[in-house]
């Protein structure tokens, strides 16, 4: 008898120690009392607890099921700047016909305080909950917590009913306030079977069990036997109604996660939504009684069987487009390069991207052709085609877009990807070409097609690919001043090449905005010409400079500043540690040379001493030099990028590297009278 | 001598006889139709693009060919708008400007009759816009969470230019609050060929009175005789930094009718007197009622023989320490507050629900508390129109306490301002008191120069390694509070990383070694007090080293461009006080640099710098002076600012330099 108590005893302990599911309502004094949160103490908020319960419910109406999402919330306020997570807003679909739309019901909202001891509590009245509609497609429930103050514990609860089966949300654990407890179950019947997609650093407690339930269905029964003979054979009989009890299993599955910290954003990611912690289910197949199994999804060659066989993607893909046929004709005796050139010139000039992102097309190609403006498949599966017309072996390669998330290639699904973008294999290396944005030169592409892998479709083959980021950006830029007075005044010249070409043109747009840009408050540049800036070559620049404030004369000594190519240069990494990888959008390869002319009755006393810094694996690399060459003083600092991921692993060199640079640039170059 | 711009203005009051009804009004486009359609839609060429002046090109990213509006006030409760509008695309720069956005009230307003076509370079039509491409949204104001506020917009993106956008649509409304106000002019880069806006009323004994602004700059041609506005030929404009608001210096027109209905309501006013009464009787009345528990709460806060003004202290502090803001903008709740007893249970309401319920608090307690509309914005003193009452001139409620002749200025929608200070974004304006017998206008407070002040003391270390220790003590007052302020409401959390940020450029590898900042008990003063490290500061010339005073930012302006249109203004006046100590280290000599005495004064500010070197402690005391002057200044006289803004930047630039001891 004692064994047995101590294990009871030993049980509930164990339980008590783990989070628990709270009652609605049932808010205690301690969480009101409560003063800080012991994931962090200086946050403003945190979820007491947050949880979602899916389940599938029968709807007879329709003769399928519904997903149901029951969610519950309880907030802690710790101080008042987390106002905030007292306005809600809840998104749903609310779309087409009525039976498509997916409900809000039971939304039901409570305020507790403590007053004088006791607990007080206030409810959320129905006339203060506002249903937005954002527009044709989704609406917004939205409300305010009333009678909200330091210390308020608020909590929400409220079912989501949804026809949508194929994705499960995603439910995230992980939020921008720390997470005491956070619970997911989810019970699937037995018909549908879902894969599991977990993400994120948070430790689950995961338990599953099958339980039974029943749902009845109804149908209706033509009665042939009852044809009366004397109506002279009609079929038509009297219509049965049927009813039928069906038992099923349930999977069940609880997820459990304990003091979850707030994720901490960072600089020089994608999106912080890549890195939350969070679970979702998408359909692998459905197996109803007396049917067969359906796939829904398996790998990535499904996904391109089912992008080929559709009207919408493969359809396109393989039409002939006889308004190409000259086209095509003339490239025919080109080189590869050339071939490619013109094709993609060609399109780029007569198609303009309409801003939409898919993974099929729209209207389709044909009628782009006619209008002008297509989506994103449109404009690069026409592309694709027609390098393939031309004897190249192009391919559409699917993906997501950069600041959707990461591409999940573990789990291959159609839903994920919204770009495409048109690839060339030319001796088993990928030339990568978009042709939604008319700057982009061959083998570059713009932020948003940026992911780290992609799905290369060939014929009904899906090849999963590491997008290897194809952006090289080039720039140098000479500086021959000699000191004039207080001033520095001479040439400059400066040539942008590739990647930082684009980028540029993408950010002034006219040819006046760029030469207006170079002006700063110390540098005038006069007289400037600009080559190339509008095409697609590389663009130079010559002019004069004079430059103010760089010159310094104190004790019968010139000092000269370093800083005449980057003025007031900080270092970006200001974090102290960091989780995830650098994202940079291109690689890239800088020189500037400063070269001052020694004035008369001067020696150069000083320079700095030369800097070469690099991180392991020469990711990046500073190198700035100083030499005295024919009465000219020159400086010069090269900088390059050799890799656009850089693993966190890195990180504490590379804010190294930027803090020695730093500290290089702000010192100066003496000069002595002789 | 400061020259301010002038207001170009006629007040016009125009009644329409009594008798004469307007049965069957003109829309004003039919005379101008035979010009631009055909029986089968736009067909002939006057849209061509070789038909715009080549005037209207020059710094042109679009035209507006022409814009056709029409107010037809149908009855007394029903409005009636009909726009017809062309603009030609010029270049990629230009695709905003041709964008549809038609704001509307979705429970008040219908937009009939929409039609967007797209017409070429030659003015053919080139394709019809359906309906289903036209998106209707909720129009998100970014704060509330409810409005009505809807807009059907729409964005053409077309492969190449020039193309011509065709705009027309009806909107009708039952609300006959406000008349829409005539801007020919309101974008930089677009230039406009021809716009005209005229209003027609079936409504007798309806007064529509208008004021118009900036005209003889522009040409514009008023007929007041048959309310038809018209403008011409304009140029595109270039934007240009640092001007005052462009309702100083573009053309418009404001009206406002002598009656009306909204969604409920009726009214009708002449001047700001009666509009105030109307809004006093109408929406302010009725709602007052506090409740008991609310009046014991603050009783048990009231001690005897306490001054009106700390009684209205501890109201305050009540008010804002148990109500959040929350705003709820639907229907007639655009101008009526919530009850009392509904804040008191809510514990949040907008500005006007917020204002109202501490007014009520106010006069119950016998403090005189007056319902003030007014137009809050931080970057330009927005004033009422003396002269032209009308419904659109304000987006904000404040509560002016009269407090015996030493009038205090309330906000009370934040917990973040003390009691009393007059911010950036409602002060030395007119603003509207709304009184149980009519409005009032009356001027805001605001400060002076040597009340918007920055006090700070610094005394700077060199460490080994060319580290700098900075130790602070700091003070700001008023303005210079309220810039300092999220400094105190950040989150403690975040608030370490806010600091690396915000001093980024002056200070980029900066450690916190200690702060503290907190408000002084004084009205609007906040003092901070700290001491950091900074590794990057110090610049290595040689065996020299030198080092930059300009320790924390001083948000020094940037020049402006020198072939200028527009006037300069510069919304407050302000002023730093800053004194720099630093120990010379034992084996190091102190370099005497270029200027150690400087001051310089010009119509934007004053400045003066002094340098004292102590050569028995081997401490140099730096003082630094600068004060910015407010005010609306001549384009002209832009060399001046940016000659201010030079010496400026060169006073707290100043470097002081150290060599070692030979």
């Amino acid at each position: 008898m004692k064994y047995i108590i101590t294990i009871i005893i030993l049980i509930f302990s164990l339980n008590i120690a783990a989070g628990q599911k709270p009652k609605f309502k049932k808010v205690t004094k301690e969480e009101l009392l409560k003063e800080m949160s012991f994931i962090d103490s200086m946050a403003d908020s945190e979820f007491l607890f947050k949880g979602c319960k899916v389940s599938f419910d029968f709807n007879s109406r329709s003769g399928g099921f519904d997903v149901i999402y029951r969610h519950h919330q309880r907030i802690k306020i710790y101080q008042n700047e987390a106002n905030r997570m007292a306005n809600f807003s809840l998104q749903y679909y609310h779309g087409g016909k009525n039976s498509d739309s997916e409900k809000i019901e039971d939304l039901e909202a409570y305020t507790f305080n403590l007053k004088d001891g006791e607990i007080e509590k206030e409810k959320l009245s129905k006339k203060n909950i506002y249903d937005e509609e954002v527009n044709k497609f989704y609406k917004n429930k939205k409300f305010a917590f009333p009678a909200v103050a330091d210390g308020s514990v608020l909590e929400v609860k409220y079912t989501l009913r949804s026809k949508y089966y194929f994705n499960i949300d995603e439910f995230y654990f992980q939020s921008d306030i720390p997470v005491k407890y956070a619970e997911y179950t989810i019970g699937v019947p037995e018909y549908f079977n879902y894969t599991v997609n977990t993400k994120g650093l948070v430790q689950l407690d995961i338990a599953s069990e099958k339980q039974f339930d029943n749902f009845t269905y109804s149908y209706q029964v033509a009665d042939r036997s009852k044809t009366s003979a004397m109506s002279g054979g009609s079929i038509q009989g009297r219509q049965d109604r049927r009813s039928e009890k069906i038992n099923y299993t349930k999977n069940v599955s609880i997820y459990k996660a304990n003091d979850v910290p707030a994720v901490k954003n960072e600089p020089f990611v994608y999106t912080m939504d890549n890195y939350k912690s969070s679970i979702r289910h998408e359909l692998l197949f459905t197996k109803y009684p007396r049917s067969s199994i359906k796939y829904y999804t398996k790998t990535w060659d499904d996904i391109a069987e089912l992008l080929e066989g559709s009207n919408d993607f493969g359809g396109q893909l393989n039409s002939n487009y006889k308004q190409y046929n000259d086209l095509i004709g003339s490239v025919a005796d080109m080189d590869t390069i050339q071939k490619i050139q013109t094709i993609y010139q060609a399109i780029k000039a007569q198609y303009t991207w309409d801003g939409y992102l898919s993974h099929y097309t729209n209207n389709g190609i044909k009628s782009m052709i006619k209008s002008g403006t297509g989506n994103i498949v449109e404009i690069n599966l026409l592309l694709v085609n027609l390098l393939r017309k031309a004897g190249l072996n192009a391919h559409p390669m699917v993906s997501r877009e950069s600041k959707s998330g990461f591409l999940n290639i573990a789990n291959p699904s159609i839903s994920q990807l919204n770009y495409v973008t048109a690839v060339v294999e030319i001796k088993g290396k990928y030339i990568y070409l978009d042709a939604s944005d008319k700057r982009l030169t061959p083998n570059t592409l713009p932020k948003r097609a940026l992911n780290i892998k992609g799905i290369i479709i060939n014929g009904e083959k899906g090849a999963e690919t590491q997008m290897m980021n194809p952006n090289n950006g080039k720039e140098n830029r000479i500086y021959s001043l000699s000191i004039d007075g207080e001033s520095l005044s001479g040439t400059y010249k400066q040539t942008i090449k590739d990647y930082a070409a684009y980028l540029t043109r993408n950010t002034y747009g006219v040819e006046s905005d760029f030469i207006s840009s170079l002006d700063t408050e110390k540098k005038t540049f006069t007289n400037c010409i600009v080559e190339s800036y509008n095409n697609q070559s590389n663009i130079r620049v010559t002019s004069d400079i004079k430059a103010d404030g760089f010159v310094q004369y104190i004790d019968e000594k010139i000092f000269l500043d370093l800083q005449i190519c980057e003025e007031n240069f900080n270092n970006p990494f200001k974090e102290e540690s960091r989780d995830f990888s650098l994202f940079f959008n291109n690689k890239y390869s800088n020189v500037d040379m400063i070269k001052i002319k020694i004035p008369e009755g001067y020696k150069v006393e000083s320079t700095p001493e030369k800097l070469n810094i690099t991180t392991p694996d020469k990711l990046l690399t500073i190198m700035i030099n100083f030499s005295v060459v024919n009465g000219e003083i020159a400086m010069t600092k090269k900088t390059k990028l050799s890799q656009t991921i850089i693993s966190p692993k890195y990180y504490q060199a590379v804010k190294m590297v930027y803090d020695q640079v730093e500290a290089k640039m702000k010192e100066k170059i003496v000069l002595a009278k002789i | 001598m400061i020259l301010t711009y002038l207001f170009y203005s006629i007040t016009c009051i125009l009644p329409i006889q009594s008798g004469t009804i307007y049965s069957e009004y003109q829309p004003f486009s039919k005379t101008l139709d035979s010009e631009y359609r055909t029986e089968e839609g736009i067909e002939n060429n006057s849209l061509d693009v070789t038909n715009i002046p080549l005037e209207l090109l020059i710094d042109a990213h679009a035209v507006v060919r022409y814009e056709h509006k029409i107010c037809n006030i149908l009855s007394k409760d029903r409005l009636q708008i009909v726009v017809e509008k062309a603009v030609t695309i010029l270049s990629e720069k230009g695709i905003p400007s041709g964008d549809i956005s038609i704001y509307y009230n979705g429970e008040a307003d219908d937009i009939k009759d929409l039609k967007v076509e797209i017409l070429d370079a030659k003015g053919n039509r080139l394709t019809k816009i359906k309906k289903k491409e036209i998106n209707d949204v909720s129009s998100y104001d970014g704060f509330s969470i409810a409005n009505d506020a809807r807009r059907k917009t729409y964005r053409h993106v077309s492969n190449s230019f020039p193309y011509t956008v065709l705009l027309s649509y009806k909107k009708e409304s039952n609300n006959t609050l406000t008349i829409p106000s005539w801007y020919p002019v309101w974008q930089t880069n677009v230039s406009i060929e021809e716009s005209i806006y005229k209003i027609n009323s079936n409504v007798r004994h309806l007064t529509i009175r208008h004021k118009s602004y900036n005209i003889e700059l522009y040409g514009i041609k008023i007929d007041d005789q048959k309310n038809i506005f018209e403008a011409k030929q304009i140029k595109a404009i270039k934007s240009e930094r640092k001007t005052p608001s462009i309702y100083h210096f573009l053309p418009f027109v404001r009206f406002s009718p002598s009656s009306f209905h909204y969604f409920d309501f009726e009214g009708s006013y002449t001047d700001w007197k009666s509009y105030g009464k109307w809004m006093y009787d109408n929406m302010l009345t009725g709602r007052g009622e506090l409740p008991p528990a609310l009046i014991e709460e603050i009783e048990q806060k009231l001690i005897p023989d306490l001054s009106n003004e700390e009684k209205a202290k501890i109201i305050y502090d009540h008010v804002t320490n148990s109500t959040r803001y929350v705003s709820v903008q639907l229907g007639i709740g655009g101008f009526m507050p919530f009850k009392c007893a509904d804040v008191y249970n809510l514990k949040y309401g907008d500005c006007k629900a917020l204002s109202y319920y501490t007014q009520n608090l106010m006069q119950h307690f016998g403090i005189e508390a007056i319902y003030t509309e007014i137009m809050s914005d931080r970057e330009y003193n927005f004033d009422f129109d003396t002269e032209l009452a009308g419904v659109d001139q304000s987006n904000h409620i404040i509560l002016c306490l009269p407090n015996d002749g030493d009038t205090t200025w309330l906000e009370c929608t934040s917990k973040n301002n003390p009691f009393g200070y007059t911010h950036s974004g409602i002060n030395n304006r007119k603003a509207l008191l709304i009184k149980p017998d009519g409005g009032e206008i009356i001027t805001t407070s605001t400060y002076t120069a040597k009340e918007n002040l920055s006090v700070r003391n610094i005394v700077l270390h060199l460490e080994e390694n060319d580290g700098l220790l900075i130790d602070f003590k700091n003070e700001h007052r008023n303005l210079k509070h309220e810039r300092m302020r999220p400094f105190l409401d950040v989150q403690k959390s975040k608030r370490d990383k806010y600091i690396k940020e915000y001093y980024y450029h002056q200070l980029a590898s900066l450690e916190i070694e200690s702060y503290h900042v907190a408000m002084n008990g004084e009205r609007a003063v906040l003092h901070e007090e700290g001491r950091f490290f900074t590794t990057n500061h110090i610049e290595k010339a040689g065996s020299y080293k030198m080092i930059p005073l300009n320790v924390f930012t001083f948000n020094i302006p940037d020049k402006l461009k020198t072939d200028r249109s527009f006037p300069i203004y510069v919304k407050d006046y302000t002023s730093d006080s800053i004194n720099i100590t630093m120990e010379i280290p034992l084996d190091m000599t102190y370099v005497a640099g270029k200027t150690a005495i400087r001051s310089f004064e010009n119509e934007y500010g004053k400045m003066h710098s002094n340098l004292i070197y102590n050569e028995e402690e081997k401490s140099v005391n730096v003082e630094i002076y600068f004060q910015h002057n407010a005010g609306t200044f001549l384009p002209e006289s832009v060399n001046n600012y940016n000659e201010f803004v030079q010496n400026l930047r060169e006073l707290t630039g100043q470097k002081l330099i150290i060599k070692p001891t030979e």
